[in-house]
């Protein structure tokens, strides 16, 4: 599976009509193509880049992520590009390709995934970091530092976060060396806790022990809470 | 046919250490289908330094898939690692061409400069398919939807688009990015 990454930047008091665009032009035609299947509308109303919206949309392989494309493109798209270009003012299309110990690497993993239902707010929390050391070493230092302590902690029943999935940027696709963890937040009042949180850290409780030794791998990266809109049609 | 192309801020002083993993890459991707396209640098005068744009074709996007896992997770993730450690970063987008014509005026074609032009989407920029060069549209990247035109032109006219003085091409006249482009002695497109 691939895992399409669009990012729209839009402008201020645009955002309401991009997403009843999306809903009406995109998301119903680009799920008649065979291997492609719209899965999140994330968007962003408030905060520093101002209104945003990533639509993240699963393909089952190269071959659907081409077919894709040309329909985007093509004369099919084109309603679709003159609304998105009148309301954006940045656009950029990434592909994710899944860790290989992360979910998003099966096609047959989409289905409960888009069973999920939206009876009450949810929201996702989007990391995107820039390693400056090896990308294996970052990559490997996010499974054994914060994915598996969190898994561990999932089954405790306290979670506070689910981990969707950890992803690096394709290449062909956009910015290297840059990993992407997303994350749906389980607990508003953790997510309090979080922006609120101590700048100290203790290096011997996690996720103090994350934050510390994190910094031997990158020191940049950034976060961005978006709420996921119920999908209409 | 698709084209990986990619913008590297390459670290100055391992100019040399790019060049040569970026061909030691090159030939161990070819077993994925990878066939080595250009490796152009920013002319002085034009833009940032150490700034090398490289380009790769590919045959389908089932190649590019498999190019792509290579890269992130299997075959080809040490020697990019290796390449990563002679450059800050870089810059990806794929593209797909359209059209590719050989520059028929012999000046042109002798020139060793090269003007990739960037035209954004339903900007008329697919007038410019058939006419000389090479013309791509955007799938993946910075610039998904728009064209780009890849053109060889002798110093004389570069100097020209670089004054605005030219305007004999309206197609190309709609370029909102215009980068001057000068190939390595041992780039595949020179």
């Amino acid at each position: 599976m691939i895992l399409l990454h669009e990012t729209f930047q839009i402008v201020h008091g645009g955002l309401d009509e991009f997403e009843d665009a999306y809903w009406r032009e995109v998301a119903p035609r680009v799920r008649a193509l065979d291997g492609v299947e719209p899965l999140w509308f994330l968007r962003q109303r408030t905060g520093i880049e101002g209104e945003f919206a990533i639509a993240l949309t699963a393909l089952r392989a190269g071959e659907d992520l081409g077919a894709y494309t040309r329909w985007m493109s093509g004369d099919q798209g084109a309603v679709w590009r003159a609304q998105a270009g009148r309301l954006t003012h940045g656009f950029q299309r990434k592909a994710l390709m899944a860790a290989p110990w992360s979910p998003f690497n099966e096609w047959d993993e989409l289905q409960p995934i888009l069973e999920i239902g939206y009876d009450k707010r949810r929201m996702f929390m989007e990391d995107t970091g820039w390693p400056y050391v090896r990308v294996a070493d970052y990559v490997d230092f996010q499974r054994r530092e914060y994915w598996e302590p969190l898994q561990q902690w999932a089954t405790t029943g306290a979670a506070i976060l689910k981990l969707w999935g950890f992803f690096l940027v394709a290449p062909g696709t956009g910015h290297r060396p840059e990993a992407i963890f997303l994350q749906e937040v389980l607990d508003d009042r953790a997510l309090e806790r979080l922006i609120g949180e101590p700048e100290v850290y203790d290096p011997n409780t996690f996720p103090g022990s994350y934050m510390v030794q994190g910094l031997t791998y990158r020191d940049q990266w950034r976060s961005r809470l978006m709420v996921a809109a119920p999908p209409r049609g | 046919m698709l084209v990986v192309q990619e913008v590297n801020r390459v670290k100055g002083k391992a100019m040399e250490q790019f060049e040569s993993m970026t061909q030691e890459l090159w030939n161990v991707a070819a077993a994925t289908g990878v066939q080595a396209a250009w490796f152009f640098e920013v002319s002085h005068g034009t833009g940032p330094s150490y700034c090398v744009v490289t380009g790769m074709r590919l045959p389908d996007w089932a190649a590019w898939e498999s190019f792509a896992r290579a890269v992130a997770f299997g075959d080809l993730s040490g020697l990019t690692e290796a390449l990563d450690a002679t450059r800050y970063d870089s810059e990806s987008s794929v593209l797909e061409i359209l059209s590719e014509v050989p520059e028929p005026s012999e000046e042109a074609a002798a020139s060793g400069l090269w003007v990739q032009r960037l035209i954004d989407p339903d900007a008329g920029g697919e007038a410019a398919v058939g006419q000389p060069g090479i013309v791509m549209r955007g799938c993946l990247g910075a610039r998904p939807d728009g064209i780009t035109v890849l053109t060889k032109e002798t110093p004389s006219a570069v100097l020209d688009i670089l004054t605005g003085e030219t305007g004999s091409n309206r197609v190309l006249a709609k370029a909102e990015s215009t980068w001057v482009l000068r190939p390595s002695s041992w780039s595949p497109l020179r």
